[in-house]
């Protein structure tokens, strides 16, 4: 890859890499340095202040300017240039993640340098806590936050509004990371190389464990730039790279937190479903699903034109039907090996403690992922109506909610107040699968009620 | 060249386009003319592929836009009506990077730079920063990002919005030479009279629905290297005194009308409208049977319509437009 052939980064580096920022740049870190060599004699002070200001640039700093990189472009009116440009998805993608960063990566170099020198000064590592490892972690966090800052504006542009990544799946993207990388990083920064963790019963530190998360964050971050640029360039692609991500975080997180009593069939299969349900739930509340955008898949597919009308799915759906199938799959599993295989990951996570705890009066717990895959499949009904009969955003989330609430909370307490067996229609039981089934059947009559009203089949657009 | 077919295209809340079809001529320069709300920045959206509509195609020398955007892109160049500029990078860096980055190999970005820069007429304007550059300046600057890759098709939105009349005339100018050099332009203004100096046809939008697409027989249209074909003409005869012998003109399917006295006789006219399908060597043709027939011709000529009265009679003639047929989905 000749970054230099490449016209996007070639015009960053005119805009960033000026003489006099080049120089400044240095001179400005020496003063630092010799500032805080004057008051401190030890060369700690400068060692944690260079790893502070490493971490500030390439985390916030970096974030900051690639996020406004796409942003620029599309205030600045040079968007669309762009997109009529023959540069390649992956020439934009790269040109402004690394382009627009190249004076971000310069400073972070000078601050690395000075870090780890002082560091060998104050120690023989590289640094009283900053092993190789470390700096291998935040550069990765880096490129996988620059990543993500890259992808947001390009689900904000607006225009066709066909963006197929949205604020949601950026906001699921934001909050499972997070959740993820707090417990590891954590541990991590106790300071203690000793305490080993299990991941999917092999042994390893935390450190190294964080280090390959980050590694396959930023790994997922440039697939989902790259994927997001694509689509802001207008090719087609079909939609699994949210439920692929979504899915991998699953059996990541479920090697370090899961049971270990699963075979290790089930125990990434759960991981992966139990993360792609709580993502379609919340992308179902908060993501639009256009009732024309489903006239035009039905046409385009209709037409023959099965990709088109693929790649015109939105990414709650995506989820929702890898969800939807993920639990068929771990039910169908469960039943093979005679519930053994799910009965023993009864506390990975919500539904299957639930499945667990209650007096559930199903002979094998499949009956609890068939419950998941139909509650699924009704609440996503559900999403389509409210999309139909709100006429805002902010309705329709807030019609969402409450139908979530109401269906989560509301019922299965007014149920249990009532009596014991009354609970057995909302639990996972197959007494629940009635109103389920009967619910679901009749939102989706209402849909396709609905679409029959729309105007007769669009032309296809086949020469 | 460029063919559009039944293009539909909505918006959450309303149709933008409703079953627009037509075909551009190659070398044609086309006025896309409409009141506010239109539609004409969303159709040159879907014709620069930068739109995807609901239905419908556009051809682009026999590449489906629609279906393979990026491709037609090679092709195309398109102004918006809000263009951008790299304020901070010099003219040149600005037109090397657009053609860079529409495929211009690397050893001929200078000469190519330099071309479109002589062109255009602004070579004396490379070194500077573009934010250093006027209104006009930068106009050019942008039009040659979008012809710098030589595209056969150029779409200009609102060109001459925000211009001086003398960099109007100018740009008047610039399309006139674009056109000379090949390219097919499709142009929208509310400034009629502007595009009243370069175009060739007409394309007539309202509620997002084609009221007109027609050849104009503007002094543009007539300069144009399309007056040699033929077409549907109109030509003013004006005579010393009135000439006794039309009917015995061979003019297969004429309309001849006595203009003055305004009157149905042919006989008693001085000043007579012939409307007939008609290409140069007809026209010329039709003048030497006036002459031999000894009628006084004192001129004769095609009548020139300007833009604004076609504009206007294209919106007089043309049915009220239907209530949107689609239901809104939300």
């Amino acid at each position: 890859m000749n970054m230099q052939s490449n016209p996007e980064f070639r015009r960053q580096l005119w805009l960033q890499l000026s003489a006099t920022r080049l120089i400044l740049a240095p001179v400005v870190i020496a003063i630092v340095v010799a500032l805080l060599a004057s008051t401190e004699p030890t060369s700690t002070a400068i060692h944690g202040t260079a790893w502070v200001a490493l971490s500030l640039t390439v985390l916030f700093w970096g974030t900051s300017v690639v996020g406004t990189s796409i942003r620029d472009e599309i205030t600045g009116r040079t968007w669309n240039q762009q997109r009529m440009s023959r540069l390649t998805p992956w020439q934009l993608t790269a040109g402004k993640l690394f382009g627009a960063t190249s004076y971000v990566w310069y400073v972070a170099l000078l601050c690395a340098l000075v870090a780890i020198f002082s560091g060998r000064a104050a120690s023989s590592a590289f640094g009283p806590h900053n092993t190789a490892i470390e700096y291998v972690f935040l550069l990765a966090l880096g490129l996988f936050a620059h990543s993500v800052a890259l992808m947001a504006p390009l689900a904000f542009q607006s225009g066709s509004g066909e963006a197929r990544v949205s604020v949601p799946s950026i906001a699921v993207f934001a909050l499972v990371f997070v959740a993820f990388q707090a417990a590891p990083l954590g541990v991590s920064r106790s300071g203690s190389d000793v305490i080993n963790t299990e991941w999917f019963g092999m042994s390893t530190t935390p450190q190294l464990l964080a280090m390959w998360t980050a590694l396959s964050l930023a790994a997922w971050g440039l697939l989902g730039a790259w994927r997001a640029m694509r689509q802001a360039l207008q090719v087609r692609q079909i939609p699994w790279a949210l439920p692929a991500f979504l899915a991998f975080m699953g059996v990541w997180v479920a090697g370090s937190v899961g049971p270990t009593d699963t075979s290790m069939l089930s125990r990434p299969l759960i991981g992966a479903t139990l993360a792609l349900a709580l993502a379609a739930w919340v992308l179902m509340l908060w993501e639009p699903q256009s009732l024309f955008a489903w006239q035009r898949i039905r046409t385009h597919w209709a037409a023959g034109e099965r990709t088109r009308a693929i790649a015109g799915v939105s990414a709650a759906t995506s989820v929702v039907v890898c969800a939807v199938i993920g639990a068929l799959i771990v039910a169908a599993v469960n039943a093979m090996s005679g519930g053994a295989e799910v009965a023993g990951a009864g506390s990975t996570g919500f539904f299957m403690q639930t499945a667990m705890s209650s007096k559930v009066s199903l002979a094998s717990h499949a009956g609890a992922f068939l419950w998941l895959a139909l509650v699924l499949l009704r609440d996503f009904a559900f999403t389509l109506m409210a999309d139909t009969f709100t006429t805002s955003p902010k309705r329709r989330s807030a019609v969402i909610l409450l139908y979530l609430l109401f269906m989560y909370v509301a019922i299965p307490a007014a149920l249990q107040a009532l009596s014991s067996e009354g609970s057995e229609w909302w639990l996972p039981t197959a007494h629940a699968a009635v109103p389920i089934v009967m619910a679901l059947t009749t939102l989706l009559a209402m849909f396709g009620a609905l679409m029959s009203q729309m105007p007769p089949s669009i032309v296809s657009t086949k020469s | 060249m460029l063919e559009v077919r039944s293009l539909r295209f909505d918006y959450p809340n309303h149709p933008a386009l409703v079953d627009v079809s037509f075909t551009l001529a190659a070398g044609s320069v086309t006025a896309l003319v409409g009141p506010n709300g239109a539609g004409k920045s969303t159709l040159m959206r879907c014709i620069a592929g930068l739109a995807e509509p609901l239905s419908g195609a556009v051809f682009l020398n026999g590449v489906a836009i629609t279906d393979n955007p990026r491709l037609a892109h090679r092709d195309i160049g398109y102004l918006e009506d809000e263009f951008g500029l790299y304020d901070e990078l010099t003219a040149t860096q600005c037109l090397r990077y657009a053609a860079a980055a529409r495929g211009v190999a690397d050893a001929d970005l200078v000469v190519r730079t330099n071309a479109v820069a002589a062109q255009l007429d602004i070579t004396h304007c490379l070194p500077k920063r573009v934010r250093e550059l006027s209104r006009g300046q930068r106009q050019r600057v942008a039009i040659g990002q979008a012809i710098i890759s030589a595209p056969k098709l150029l779409v200009l939105d609102e060109p001459a919005s925000g211009l001086d009349p003398e960099a109007r005339a100018s740009l008047a100018g610039l399309f006139k030479r674009l056109q000379a050099d090949g390219i097919t332009l499709l142009v929208s203004s509310h400034i009629l009279t502007e595009l009243e100096a370069y175009s060739t046809h007409m394309l007539v939008l309202r509620a997002g629905r084609m009221i007109e697409y027609r050849a104009l027989s503007t002094v543009a249209a007539s300069a144009a290297p399309l007056r040699a074909e033929r077409r549907e003409r109109s030509i003013d005869v004006i005579l010393q005194a009135p000439w006794p012998d039309w009917s015995a003109l061979i003019l297969t399917g004429a309309q001849l009308r006595a203009i003055t006295p305004e009157s149905s006789v042919l006989t008693d006219a001085t000043h007579v409208q012939i409307e007939a399908e008609l290409d140069d060597a007809g026209q010329t043709a039709l003048l030497q049977q006036l002459v031999k027939g000894g009628a006084q011709v004192l001129s004769f000529g095609e009548t020139r319509q300007t833009l604004a009265a076609s504009y206007e009679q294209s919106i007089a003639d043309a049915p009220t437009a239907p209530t949107a047929e689609i239901r809104s989905p939300q």
